[in-house]
């Protein structure tokens, strides 16, 4: 039997005549919500001055400008043509759209290392023999004697203090960690002005068993489609190289890449590198 | 005995606190489970080994398990554990309090080729034309009031269960199981039923694993074994005097109520006191959470968009595989022996209901309210009994805990009353709306309150849920316009008739996509 809910309860779920659509107690600041990468992207485009998506781009740059002038994080402004990207520019995009409601409205992000990989599988990925890309950054120690020290250090300090919202353990950060697509934070005490921070719902965070094997460069066959690396059973042989840190301890923090030759990169450690062939994907979300 | 008026509260009252007090020198407490309630709800299971109490926890015993299911006919208990943990004990103990030595029935089914008849108890032996025949005896079938079926694997399962439903038959004669109810006429009392068993592993190798048709009629919990916790203090306890005649006494003396068992147990236990239903909250949450704890979320969440795509909704949320949650959800679902099957929804349904009558009888109001905490607890128990041994149940109570969340989140957020389903809640005020402003308020209010479920998410147990509200509600959407003419008619009807109208069209077209009956029985059914 139907039990009825008296109709007063309800009432302002009911639809009026020229009413808009309803809205009540809307869930949360949509900032922290998690926008969701779909691993095969229907598309992506490549940062450019014009094209396509010339609108969201210039304005883009505008707002990133405006924050991080001065800073490893500045684009430089231009009218037409594909703008080079290291990962300190990808991070005040990333910090720039997620901090301003009409830029994340379009829907539009810096791709994921795991969608770079689909997209590659897919034939999809524009230009990748020419371009490589900087996806985020590889956490594997704070010594003061590994790469970027600084920079680890603002990062792990972040990663704390997000360590809920991204569903970690404490002892998970103790862990080498993959960050990807992290945010910038303008901060004069770094060395490239600004410092790496996680961007809740943006921000993605994860271990992964490749990250293990350092000490050597590794072959490896197929994609990184199971988080943007090869997995151990991909390791041995096979087209592809995996590019890791030549040294087993103090390592500090890297970059996670995919080079300009098909190779993907969790060794590196220029942070700004301004070798030209850099470029920032585009996709859009599922969640606009 | 006549009964006028019943105070069901008090009878339980007296009846549970008289009980307890007759026990308390036989039966040592044996903890089996510890429900926290509190931000998040958590169940700890025990295995005889209490914790130190603290304000919202909730200790729940065999004994107390026992006794509530006294309160409940369309289930009964099953005890799996070794000998000598006194899974009899606490049951003979129990039964022969309230029932008294002829009032309730120890049946023991060895096994073997001359196996003891579950329908022993309930036939007589007679000589027809000088040949012996067994016949049902009407008497034996309503002399007892409980039965306690011992090594319930190793029995002949179709005559066992022909006992535990309630209805034996036996060359060609019916006999039922049960006591007439006084002063109710044609209502009664069921059989109070506990069976034991074994474990189904090498050290007991004449048990077998009890069939689906088993677990579908019980209860199913591990014994726990206190006789280490407990220690000596066990030994004073032991069966001694006439324990159902000091029961019957002293809740004579507490409630006013006097008679034997058969004149007072029926009324105070009678099932009909409590609902058999959960309520449309509840409900929905067990529908909904299931296909975030006990499977791939992202399968569920598919599977939900791909109804709602099929109905022209685009969902503005996802699961993100990447996330650390999901792989935590999905790495803690990896202790799961096997998924959610049908059975188990109702003995979620069950358990909640079970243990939300021993809150009720702890917290003193003697009431079995249930609510999202109580399915929360009783998923908890579903799904460590599916877990592989020596798993740590805590993670998933975690997985539980995000889903009773992010429902509640969900409710707050749309301004259902308590105790009514999201989807109760949108359909009925599209009703109310299309019964003042005609059909298009119909439709144009029930898309609204799906595009206002329709947000961002930020946790895997959201979108999951979130998923499943929208699917359902997309169903009935489709299901509207198909038989649109009907609604606009039933829209007509006046206040109630309206809600009728639309079940009644419910009932004559579920029939035509599985669909409907799957997703739309709670709603409108």
């Amino acid at each position: 039997m139907i039990k009825i809910i008296p109709r007063d309860k309800i009432k302002h779920l009911e639809w009026q005549a020229g009413q808009e659509m309803p809205v009540v107690n809307p869930v949360t600041n949509p900032t922290l919500q998690n926008t969701s990468f779909p691993n095969l992207p229907t598309e992506s485009f490549l940062f450019s001055y014009d094209g396509e998506h010339e609108d969201f781009f210039q304005e883009l740059i505008t707002k990133v400008n405006a924050i991080y002038s001065g800073t490893g994080a500045e684009i430089p402004v231009g009218t037409s043509g594909e703008i080079q990207g290291h990962l300190m520019k990808r991070m005040g995009l990333i910090s720039a759209i997620a901090n301003d409601s009409s830029l994340r409205s379009s829907g539009l992000h810096p791709i994921t290392a795991t969608q770079s990989e689909y997209l590659l599988q897919a034939g999809k990925l524009i230009n990748h023999g020419d371009n490589w890309e900087d996806f985020g950054m590889v956490l594997y120690d704070r010594s003061s004697s590994g790469r970027n020290p600084k920079e680890a250090q603002a990062l792990y300090d972040s990663l704390k203090t997000h360590r809920q919202d991204l569903g970690l353990s404490q002892s998970d950060l103790e862990n080498r960690l993959i960050v990807v697509n992290p945010g910038a934070e303008v901060d004069s005490s770094m060395p490239h002005g600004v410092k790496p921070i996680i961007i809740p719902g943006i921000t993605q965070v994860y271990q992964h068993e490749v990250l293990e094997k350092v000490g050597e460069d590794l072959n490896f066959d197929g994609y990184g489609l199971e988080r943007g690396l090869p997995l151990l059973n991909q390791l041995g042989s096979g087209s592809r190289t995996l590019y890791m840190p030549n040294e087993t301890s103090d390592i500090g923090l890297r970059l996670l890449c995919r080079g300009g030759g098909h190779g993907l990169g969790a060794g590196d450690d220029g942070l700004a590198d301004s070798d030209s062939g850099g470029r920032v994907n585009f996709a859009r979300s599922a969640s606009t | 005995m006549a009964i006028k008026k019943v105070d069901h509260k008090k009878m339980r009252k007296h009846f549970v606190g008289t009980l307890y007090d007759t026990l308390e020198g036989v039966v040592s407490p044996t903890p089996y489970l510890e429900v926290t309630e509190g931000d998040n709800v958590d169940v700890k299971f025990l295995n005889g080994q209490g914790r130190l109490p603290s304000p919202n926890s909730t200790e729940v015993t065999v004994l107390d398990i026992d006794t509530a299911s006294m309160f409940f006919d369309d289930f009964h208990i099953l005890y799996e554990g070794v000998t000598g943990v006194g899974k009899t004990y606490t049951s003979d103990a129990l039964f022969n309090t309230v029932f008294g030595p002829e009032g309730n029935y120890t049946l023991r089914l060895s096994g073997g080729v001359l196996g003891s008849s579950a329908l022993e108890p309930f036939t007589t032996t007679i000589l027809e034309n000088g040949v012996p025949k067994a016949r049902i005896d009407q008497e034996k079938c309503q002399q007892y009031g409980a039965l306690f079926i011992d090594e319930i694997n190793r029995g002949d399962s179709q005559e066992v269960f022909q006992v535990i439903d309630g209805k034996v038959h036996v060359n060609g004669d019916t006999g039922y199981l049960r006591i007439p109810i006084p002063g109710k006429d044609n209502q009664y009392k069921g059989l109070a039923i506990i069976a034991a068993m074994n474990p189904a592993d090498a050290e007991y190798n004449a048990a077998l694993e009890l069939d689906i048709a088993g677990e579908n009629r019980f209860l199913k919990f591990k014994f726990p074994n206190g006789v280490a916790e407990a220690g000596s203090s066990q030994l004073e306890k032991k069966l001694a005097g006439d324990l159902h005649e000091k029961f019957w006494t002293e809740f004579s003396e507490r409630s006013g109520m006097k008679g034997g068992w058969k004149d007072i147990y029926p009324i105070v236990t009678d099932p009909a006191q409590f609902s058999t239903e959960l309520d449309g909250e509840t409900k929905e949450f067990i529908d909904t959470a299931v296909g975030y704890v006990g499977y791939d979320p992202k399968e569920t969440f598919d599977r939900n968009v791909e109804l709602m795509q099929q109905g022209g909704l685009s969902p503005n949320f996802a699961i993100d595989i990447n996330h650390n949650d999901y792989k935590k959800i999905r790495d803690a679902q990896g202790t799961l022996k096997h998924g959610f099957v049908r059975r188990d929804l109702g003995k979620i349904r069950d358990l909640s209901r079970l243990l939300g009558f021993i809150k009720g009888v702890k917290n003193g109001s003697y009431e079995a309210n249930v609510g999202l905490n109580d399915v929360t607890a009783g998923i908890g128990v579903v799904l460590e009994s599916k877990a592989i041994t020596g798993t740590d149940p805590g993670s998933l109570m975690v997985l539980v805990n995000d889903a009773r969340r992010s429902y509640a989140d969900m409710h707050k957020q749309m301004g259902v009353p308590e105790g009514y389903g999201l989807r109760q809640g949108v359909w009925q005020a599209s009703v109310n709306a299309g019964q003042e402003q005609g059909t298009e308020a119909y439709f144009n209010t029930l898309r609204a309150g799906m595009e206002q479920l329709n947000t961002q998410a930020g946790s895997a147990s959201q979108s999951t849920i979130r998923s499943r509200v929208l699917a359902d509600l997309t169903v009935l959407e489709h299901f509207s316009k198909t038989y649109e003419a009907d609604v606009t008619s039933a829209l007509k009807a006046k206040c109630a008739d309206t809600f009728k109208g639309f079940s009644e069209l419910y009932q004559a077209k579920k029939g035509e996509a599985s669909v409907y009956e799957h997703r739309l029985g709670s709603i409108v059914g």
